[in-house]
């Protein structure tokens, strides 16, 4: 068996078009890592402006002077600070704007903790600081309450969509009750890059390359005429199928760890780790998973690679039913990539239910732990993240086996 | 050792490929000839589990091939009409990974692979590229991949088609050399490959088994359908008209005609012992007519 999955392996692996994925696959991580970096500005308290790495390491440097506990307290100075700034006229121009200077010294070093005292305190829907002119250091210090309020009120709201049961709403807040209070507050741009701009784009590059790498595993035999002389050996129907399925594994599993060590290495490098110990929220403040920032990453890194392994068990099975590797690979190529294009919301609820465990919505780890969707199954209520793990599961036990039954029942003629 | 086929029957919609086929095999090269799109690929493919007949079935010592399952697919070796390769295997990874199908265990594997390799003369290309091969090259690494395991049952479909006449005597030798003890079913369109290596000879057309036995005998009871003539070259149209020639040499004003005929072509016609060939033509003439739209004197192949 070992010797037939080496050579199934070997089979794969050695053909010209896996070799170009790969490369292709890597070149497309590395550059979409450069734009990532290239897209990174910052102002000098001079106003001098920083763009790529630089502007990485002095944001970094300017938030990690900042770093720890985000206390009520810490909030509420934050803000009063803010009001202070705002309220001096001495830091306003002729043009009745905040000073440059002013403005890159006293408010672009807290620019973050500001933020998110918008999107948590101010609820109609603005996201300028300046909307924190009528944010009261009595809300701030209420911060985290006014951020459960806002979960309960997401939970609640009616008319805008989806409605949730009692029970969703139930196994919401139990989640969200697990949120660590209070936050803790560090430079974070390398996981909001990786998770909101990375993890999509580069998951997805993963999953073609997994159906271009995978589609001959079947149909390369149909093709080259190999299908009779495996067919009609002794083992040809079973281990050998079995060595196939295993050596697609293997082989999955080897482009997956390359494409994510190459996302990880391409942006941790220059982003740098720190605030991998912050809570999700920093980054998605209404999301209700008491998960820190380390934890969505990693689920993340888990749950595609069962997606991932879920396109590798429909690539195989388009591959035992096409006669051709072109066709297993524009057919599986095509049912990755079309879900990203059906809008959100415009399709109904189940619909959209549906979209979101398909490969290209699941692989969207932000959205993923940010959404408030839920699945019933029976008398429990299945998150997202959960929901896609049985969904690519069912999709690997059920694609798998109609796989090696197709290419054992499989006629040459 | 018996491989019986009764009442083999093979359907592809409307077309009867392989009609009512009942044959029984004991040792020994069975030749089967028949023109293009007699069945005889169709035929293999059942032989070799590789399709499934519409009706019938084949025994291999009374148990059907079916119920066998891999019992049987352990004593079966298959060079299919269109051998597929892997271009990017070496010949001996190739040997090796098809040792593995076939159950042979790693050390048994390596021996036998590299054993049959100088047999078949692939042993100084062993580790090249199979995609690098010349036709006849990969018809030789077809045959000894075919015979790893030491099959009881050797399928040979077409394995000539390609060679140059140097590489197939020395695919017929081969061939020869492997068939101790072995039921080998061969199969092709040219007479010549089956003629001297074939202990029996099954002629197929449209599906069905029309003629079988050793070539001798083939031969013998076709006596009295063959005939010489000599005839001026103008005339040689006016025969080719009326007979299936299967041999003309011109000589020059006059030209000598081998024709295939029940009746005397002329009075001054000779019958002499008629060969596999001129059996070929006279059964499958009509046939040949068709695939290679010439008129009857052109079916001279």
């Amino acid at each position: 068996m070992t010797t037939l999955i080496y050579y199934e392996k070997k089979k794969l692996l050695k053909r010209k078009s896996t070799l170009i994925t790969c490369l292709l696959m890597v070149l497309c991580i590395f550059a979409i890592s450069l734009v990532f970096i290239s897209d990174q500005f910052w102002f000098e308290e001079d106003g001098t402006e920083l763009s790529g790495v630089e502007a990485i390491r002095a944001e970094r440097a300017a938030i990690q002077a900042q770093a720890g506990p985000l206390t009520q307290e810490r909030l509420r100075d934050t803000l009063r600070h803010y009001h202070t700034v705002y309220g001096d006229s001495a830091n306003y121009n002729s043009a009745g704007s905040l000073k440059d200077d002013v403005y890159l010294k006293e408010i672009m070093p807290y620019r973050r903790i500001l933020n998110l005292l918008v999107w948590v305190c101010v609820s109609d829907g603005l996201t300028d600081v300046s909307a924190l002119n009528n944010v009261t250091e009595e809300m701030a210090e209420g911060f985290y309450e006014i951020r459960r309020a806002n979960v309960r009120g997401l939970l609640d709201a009616e008319g805008s969509g989806e409605t949730f049961t009692q029970a969703e709403k139930d196994a919401a807040l139990a989640l969200d009750q697990q949120v660590c209070e209070p936050f803790t507050y560090d430079y974070t741009s390398g996981w909001r890059t990786l998770l909101t701009r990375g993890f999509p784009l580069s998951f997805l590059l993963i999953a073609l390359a997994v159906c271009v790498i995978i589609s001959p595993v079947f149909s390369w035999e149909y093709q080259t005429g190999a299908d009779a002389v495996v067919l009609s050996a002794k083992r040809g129907r079973s281990q050998a199928v079995l060595a196939k399925i295993t050596a697609g594994f293997l082989v999955t599993s080897q482009i997956y760890a390359l494409g994510v060590c190459t996302l990880l290495l391409c942006v941790l490098v220059p982003f740098g780790t720190g605030g991998w110990n912050c809570e999700f929220q920093l980054l998605s403040e209404t999301s209700f998973y008491g998960l820190k920032i380390w934890q969505v990453i990693l689920s993340g890194i888990v749950i595609n690679y069962i997606v991932i392994l879920s396109v590798m068990a429909f690539v195989m099975l388009l591959s035992a039913v096409c006669m051709t590797p072109f066709a297993a690979v524009i057919v599986s190529m095509f049912c990755t990539v079309v879900p990203m294009f059906f809008p959100a919301g415009s399709a109904g609820g189940l619909m959209n239910h549906i979209l979101a465990l398909l490969p290209a919505k699941a692989m969207e780890t932000y959205t993923v732990f940010s959404a408030y969707m839920f699945f019933p199954m029976g008398k429990t209520v299945v998150t997202l993240p959960y929901m896609i793990l049985i969904a690519a599961i069912a999709l690997i036990v059920i694609a798998l086996p109609f796989a090696h039954r197709r290419f054992c029942k499989h006629q040459v003629v | 050792m018996e491989l019986t086929f009764d009442r083999l029957t093979k359907q592809f919609q409307n077309k009867i490929a392989v009609d009512r086929f009942s044959y029984t095999m004991t040792g020994g090269v069975y030749g089967l000839l028949g023109a293009n799109g007699a069945g005889k690929t169709t035929l293999m493919r059942m032989l070799c589990t590789v399709l499934k007949p519409t009706g019938g079935e084949i025994l291999y010592n009374g148990s059907t091939i079916e119920r066998m399952g891999v019992a049987y697919r352990d004593i079966l070796g298959y060079l299919p009409q269109n051998f597929g390769y892997y271009p990017d295997f070496s010949a001996r990874d190739f040997m090796l990974y098809m040792a593995s199908l076939k159950g042979i265990p790693g050390h048994a594997a390596k021996r036998r692979a590299d054993e049959l390799l100088h047999m078949v003369g692939l042993s100084d290309v062993a580790r090249e590229k199979v995609g690098s091969f010349s036709g006849g090259m990969k018809q030789r690494l077809g045959i000894a991949q075919a015979v790893l395991n030491d099959p009881k049952i050797l399928v040979l479909d077409e394995p000539t088609a390609g060679l140059d006449p140097k590489e197939r005597i020395r695919f017929r030798n081969l061939i020869s050399d492997l068939s101790q003890d072995k039921i080998v079913v061969l199969s092709t369109h040219i007479v010549s490959d089956v003629e001297y290596i074939s202990d029996q000879i099954v002629m197929m057309k449209k599906g069905r088994l029309i003629l079988s036995g050793s070539p001798a005998e083939l031969t013998e009871n076709a006596a009295g359908l063959v005939w010489t003539l000599t005839v001026p070259g103008s005339q040689v149209r006016l025969y080719e008209a009326d007979f299936y020639i299967c041999n003309l040499r011109h000589m020059g004003d006059m030209a000598e005609l081998r024709i295939v005929s029940e009746e005397k072509p002329a009075p001054t016609a000779q019958s002499v012992p008629a060969n596999l060939e001129d059996l070929f033509l006279y059964h499958f003439a009509d046939e040949l007519e068709r695939s290679n739209t010439h008129p009857k004197g052109g079916a001279q192949q």
